[in-house]
């Protein structure tokens, strides 16, 4: 094979750089004018109906059941006589699975103590009771001690609630976004309340609870909550 | 060594997480048959199914049984069983209801009392604020009365215009007397003018039973519209009133409302709400719709055909071409036609500008391509040439380097 000029090589270049364009154009040209399609799209969707014959079952379910602030001690140090320590369980916007995925957008979030309390523990979430039947109700609650609980011989202490309802829950009632008084008389904190079976998204209420705990207040402490479900459809 | 650190530190591990196992808790009473009342009469003996659902994730231990009202009712009851422990599953039970033969009725006031079947959580010990859950379901006890008391009600067919509807009594003796009832039924229109009267009676009605009256109204003559009718019970001196509503229909509807506001420039749906006065279902429904511009211009289209149920509301849907129509106040009127028959109503419609959107400006492109795909190809090409003329120029100067060997071989 003979040798190649350099005018037979420019001319080879100028040809292939040719190519290339022309190449290049013609290949970005055909890639511009192909056609978007989305692949995969469902476009219908259908939905199964199964027919059950299912008892009315009133039912439910204290998904958290105990709120303990642990052990702890006032710092009495200070100008006043009695010091009290405040503490409040976290308001959980979306506590732990219980059933179905929890969510109390409305809630306060993180919960807190003052300085004064030294050692307890804040609770992850107040109280959280859910209808987990297939009836409406009335949803009740009752303190064993209500507001006098946490009294010590000489100082008053408090002992508080919120209410807080999974996307309008309690169809009859509304939230109780102050710190009321625990009671003893067993009110209906939510009236009318959704079911799981209707509405497994908003069939909750989260109840975080306040103590305000006198420096005078020795020993141990325990209350018991009682939640009340009256079945209205039965 | 290690096994034995690995074990202590599994064991703490397993210890932290039991004492942070969240601790939850149901309780629910369920059942398939619903009571309305048990009669308190001597001897009457009735068990009713239930169903005690447990806690979910832990055995718990509960109690049941049937609150008191105060009228001491609840002594005629009996669960069984009434306490169940270290419950893990759901578990029936039974409530029981049993009145003694000598049973004394008197000290029990007459009429409904509401007593509730209650399971209760028996919470163990624990520290902090613990809770626990209650269920309470009714359970009604019906007290009878020492003479004849009779609770009534009446219902009357929907029909049309001449029909003969069927008119029912009902009549419940709540005492402990048989007794003997006479009535009335009076028809009243929407005016409240009595159209008919219906006597009854005498009709026996026993102490605890219930017993039916079945009359016809006929309607020759009335309207299309609501009427009432009220029934007066008469027994023993005493007097009750029951009453209800119906319709009367005649094959007609009503046209509710329709679309009042239409775009220029585009196909428009239109629709048209009815409501029917009929008491049978009507079939070929649909509507005609024809609108006139302010110059003159006319358009017209037609909905599918539907069927209408009795008494319902439906809306009619059509599409109004006005690709080529100008803004203004149209005049026209709908048809419905049903059955044969057709309902026009003149319409008003507003037909407003287009809304415009806007589209974005486009990004600057060049042939076709946005401008950073083009510089990211131009420059690709430019290195691609650049590679060329590298190539190029390499095998050049190669073959330059290559003739004064050959050179240097012949010499």
């Amino acid at each position: 094979m003979g040798d190649i000029s350099n005018k037979t090589l420019v001319a080879l270049l100028v040809v292939a750089i040719a190519i290339s364009l022309i190449g290049t154009w013609v290949s970005v040209s055909r890639i511009s004018s192909i056609p978007v399609r989305v692949t995969g799209l469902q476009t219908d969707t259908g939905t199964g109906i199964t027919y059950l014959e299912i008892p009315a079952v009133t039912e439910i379910t204290l998904c958290v059941n105990l709120v303990n602030f642990t052990n702890g001690t006032i710092n009495t140090t200070g100008a006043w006589t009695t010091v009290y320590c405040y503490m409040n369980t976290t308001c959980n916007k979306t506590p732990a699975d219980c059933g179905t995925q929890n969510h109390f957008d409305s809630c306060y979030d993180a919960g807190a103590k003052s300085e004064k309390c030294l050692g307890f523990t804040i609770p992850s979430s107040g109280f959280i009771v859910e209808n987990t039947g297939n009836v409406r109700i009335n949803l009740s609650m009752n303190s064993s001690h209500g507001e006098d609980w946490l009294d010590s011989s000489v100082d008053d202490g408090n002992y508080t609630y919120q209410m807080y309802e999974e996307n309008d829950a309690c169809i009859d009632s509304t939230p109780v976004t102050t710190w009321t008084v625990m009671p003893t008389n067993n009110p209906v904190i939510c009236a009318n309340m959704r079911h799981q079976a209707q509405w497994p998204l908003n069939n909750s209420v989260q109840i975080p609870i306040m103590v305000t705990i006198p420096s005078t207040l020795k020993g141990s402490k325990t209350d018991t909550v009682t939640f009340t479900a009256t079945c209205l459809e039965c | 060594m290690i096994a034995r650190k690995l074990t202590f530190f599994l064991l703490i591990l397993t210890l932290f997480s039991v004492l942070s196992l969240p601790m939850v808790c149901s309780v629910g009473i369920g059942f398939k048959r619903r009571v309305e009342f048990l009669d308190l009469i001597p001897g009457n003996h009735f068990e009713l199914d239930y169903v005690l659902t447990h806690t979910r994730k832990t055995s718990m231990d509960y109690i049941i049984y049937i609150s008191d009202d105060g009228s001491g009712l609840n002594a005629f009851f009996t669960i069984d069983p009434s306490n169940l422990t270290a419950l893990d599953h759901d578990h029936p039970f039974k409530v029981i209801f049993n009145v003694p033969e000598d049973v004394d009725l008197s000290q029990y006031d007459p009429g409904i009392h509401t007593l509730w079947i209650v399971a209760e959580e028996v919470l163990p010990p624990m520290s902090g604020i613990g809770a626990r859950g209650i269920v309470k379901l009714p359970i009604r006890v019906r007290v009878l009365y020492d003479y004849a008391v009779i609770k009534a009600s009446i219902w009357v067919k929907n029909g049309n215009v001449n029909d003969l509807l069927p008119v029912k009594l009902s009549l419940e003796n709540w005492g402990r007397d048989d007794t003997i009832v006479n009535g009335v039924v009076t028809v009243l229109d929407s005016q409240q003018k009595t159209l008919r009267t219906l006597t009854f009676g005498p009709v026996e009605v026993k102490a605890t039973k219930r017993n039916e009256v079945n009359l016809v109204l006929d309607t020759t003559g009335f309207l299309q519209g609501e009427y009432t009718a009220l029934a007066e019970i008469y027994w023993d001196n005493n007097k009750t009133i029951a009453s209800t509503t119906f319709l009367i229909g005649d094959l007609d509807l009503k046209i509710k409302s329709y679309t009042e506001e239409l775009k220029a420039g585009e196909i428009n749906p239109f629709e048209i709400v009815v409501e029917s006065l009929w008491n049978n279902p009507m079939e070929d429904v649909y509507a005609e719709i024809k609108l006139e511009s302010p110059d003159g211009k006319q358009f017209s289209t037609k909905t599918p055909t539907y069927t209408l149920d009795p008494w319902k509301e439906l809306t009619l849907k059509g599409y109004v071409d006005l690709t080529e129509a100008t803004t203004g106040r149209y005049e026209g009127k709908v048809i419905v036609h049903f059955d044969g028959k057709s309902k026009e109503k003149n319409i008003r419609v507003d037909v407003t500008s287009k809304e415009v959107v806007e589209a974005p400006a486009p990004a600057p492109t060049v042939l076709g391509l946005s401008m950073g795909v083009f510089i990211g190809l131009l420059v690709a090409i430019i290195a691609l040439i650049a590679l060329n003329v590298f190539i190029v120029l390499y095998f050049i100067r190669r073959e330059k380097s290559k003739k004064p060997k050959r050179s240097r071989r012949r010499k």
